[in-house]
């Protein structure tokens, strides 16, 4: 029993070793992350509000989505790996995923370009509020010279979880 | 069971539970931003402190991965991974239970989840666990691996290191 409580308090003392390892790891990182977390989504449009194109970014909620995929005054993007994407997304959604994205962009310049010329802004979710990926790929996109971005930060489960149309495959 | 092979069987899984970590607490380091969003899904703790549990957990999953192949430290290293164990795995069930959207995030932010790809994160949390176990009961203390590793040297039995 002895043991076993001293072996608990090493083993206490091991984590707090860990968490000054992690700290003073994360102090020499060339972009530290923040003591408080915050979602991706939001991370990310503050993180470049310092950018030149922080008029061409934006977070919207769940009224906005709906209303402008109802007007079909959006490209609605799926960054999700593409077998999500098969097993539901948003309507009129198209496949960019984080994971393809090189792959899924050569496939869908096209809409992307037209979009573009048309100054229809681009939609992108991912799986849910804390996934990174509508943020990576909205990176990438703005980096292509695409926007304005809208990032949907509730994501695919909070559209799923609302009841709201969902459509199947590809 | 014959020393001997308790021996070469606690150390197989050693090696085994000191991959895993270890290798699962590089990959978690190299990304502390998606680890941290993994461990929200979870909704476990409140949601700010994501950010420094992505930035301790994968550090003590390093250290308890080098301290279970250490013999003077096998047993905080295997109590260690047992208690990491059993929080991953309260974190995957009530996500489950509860219907949560949850990233296992065991080996790097993955994205998303599948009902499927959680139970079988479970299933191997439940192994590791038994594995963990295994090494902290089998004798690992540094004194009992060394009278083990006497044992099979085996010439001189009464040389064995005390």
């Amino acid at each position: 029993m002895n043991q076993l409580i001293r072996n608990a308090i090493l083993s206490l003392g091991l984590f707090v070793v860990s968490g000054a390892i992690g700290l003073g790891v994360n102090a020499l990182r060339p972009e530290p992350l923040a003591l408080t977390y915050e979602p991706p989504g939001a991370r990310f449009v503050k993180s470049s509000s310092s950018e030149a194109w922080k008029s061409g970014i934006h977070l919207v909620e769940m009224d906005t989505t709906q209303e402008l995929i109802a007007q079909n005054g959006v490209l609605v993007l799926d960054a999700r790996p593409d077998l999500f994407y098969e097993f539901g997304h948003l309507p009129n959604a198209e496949n960019l995923s984080r994971k393809e994205f090189e792959a899924h962009f050569e496939a869908r310049r096209e809409v992307l370009n037209e979009a573009k010329e048309l100054e229809v802004p681009f939609l992108i979710y991912c799986a849910h509020e804390h996934c990174e990926d509508a943020s990576k790929v909205a990176e990438q996109l703005i980096a292509k010279g695409y926007e304005p971005i809208l990032i949907f930060e509730g994501g695919y489960e909070a559209w799923e979880r609302a009841g709201l149309k969902i459509e199947e495959g590809i | 069971m014959n020393s001997i092979w308790t021996f070469r069987l606690t150390w197989l899984f050693r090696l085994i539970l000191a991959g895993v970590f270890i290798y699962a607490g590089v990959l978690k380091m190299l990304n502390p931003s998606g680890f941290a969003g993994s461990i929200a899904t979870f909704q476990l703790v409140p949601e700010s402190w994501s950010n420094v549990i992505a930035l301790t957990l994968p550090p003590f999953e390093i250290l308890a991965g080098v301290a279970i192949l250490l013999p003077w430290s096998a047993q905080v290293g295997a109590w260690s991974i047992a208690g990491l164990n059993v929080v991953f795995l309260v974190g995957l069930v009530q996500g489950l239970i509860r219907g949560l959207p949850v990233d296992c995030g065991c080996f790097g932010s993955s994205g998303p989840s599948s009902t499927l790809s959680i139970a079988l994160a479970i299933g191997r949390d439940v192994v590791l666990l038994i594995l963990a176990i295994v090494v902290y009961v089998w004798a690992t203390s540094g004194k009992e691996v060394e009278e083990t590793c006497g044992t099979i040297v085996g010439s001189n039995p009464e040389g064995r290191v005390r």
